[in-house]
């Protein structure tokens, strides 16, 4: 049997785009910055399309990507930032990094925009596989199943990484209530 | 945890329960099909690449030591043309030599 054919680039971006802009936006919580990311995302999916061996399914595939491209993404602004910051000390200005402002996804709605904008800047410092297994799930809303194969883990270990970040995000928002009141 | 402290907890990691899908920028198709037409484009070699600057780094070193050369030559050639002068005794002494 034929396997079957891949669509073409433009019905992939159309039917993938927004999945792949939620994602991306739910790991770097910043518009411009998710929209480069998409970009490059889709730069690899075109570039990679004809080698895809369609291992996992065309879904998966892209998930993936758009989730390495999140964290090299990161990762490549963190070295940004310690640079800036080395680079401060010997600055006159001492304007050194500024606090990230509140973060307002926009499919949030309106009056849930303050606790979300709490709830994005604890899943921020989530370490990363937690921070990928809550954002898929509860941002993109996909099912354990599809986590599962998008993080190349067991289901029962999505199920514990979930576990472990709803209990490290209740944490931080505890904490950041006592220290509301200290003040 | 007391009471008031959890109940907000849990307020706010309801507040994603009720997300919407958030859209792609309408242009962003345009930008990525830039992109991959830019990505594709045909790059020179890096080896040429290399060879090129190497090329005009000896360039710029020849010119450097051309133009160092001929001002040191040219100050000689003055101090030997004025030791010429006061040898034959042909510096007027009623001018300012301003040298």
């Amino acid at each position: 049997m034929q396997p079957e054919q891949l669509p073409n680039f433009q019905e992939i971006y159309e039917t993938y785009k927004n999945k792949v802009f939620n994602t991306v936006l739910g790991y770097l919580q910043n518009t411009e910055d998710a929209e480069e990311t998409t970009q490059d995302v889709f730069v690899e999916i075109h570039r990679s399309m004809r080698s895809f061996e369609r291992k996992s399914s065309l879904n998966t595939w892209i998930y993936r990507i758009a989730v390495n491209k999140s964290l090299d993404f990161i990762k490549s602004k963190k070295r940004k930032k310690r640079f800036a910051f080395l680079s401060s000390l010997f600055d006159d200005s001492g304007a050194i990094m500024h606090d990230r402002p509140d973060f307002h996804h926009p499919g949030v709605q309106l009056e849930q925009k303050e606790n979300a904008a709490l709830l994005f800047k604890a899943v921020d410092q989530l370490p990363e596989n937690q921070k990928t297994a809550f954002i898929l799930s509860k941002v993109e809303g996909l099912s354990y199943a599809e986590i599962s194969e998008v993080m190349q883990l067991s289901i029962s270990s999505v199920e514990s990484l979930l576990f472990r970040a709803k209990q490290n995000l209740q944490k931080q928002l505890s904490d950041h209530f006592k220290n509301e009141r200290k003040f | 945890m007391d009471m008031n402290n959890e109940k907000r907890v849990d307020e706010v990691m309801k507040s994603l329960d009720q997300i919407r899908r958030a859209e792609a920028d309408p242009f962003l198709y345009t930008r990525i099909l830039n992109r991959i037409d830019t990505a594709g484009r045909e790059y020179a070699p890096s080896k040429l690449i290399w060879l090129a600057a190497a090329s005009f780094l000896l360039l710029v070193l020849l010119n450097f030591t051309l133009v160092k050369k001929t001002m040191s030559g040219s100050g000689k050639e003055e101090t030997g043309i004025s030791e010429i002068a006061s040898g034959y005794n042909l510096v007027n002494e009623n001018t300012i030599n301003y040298n």
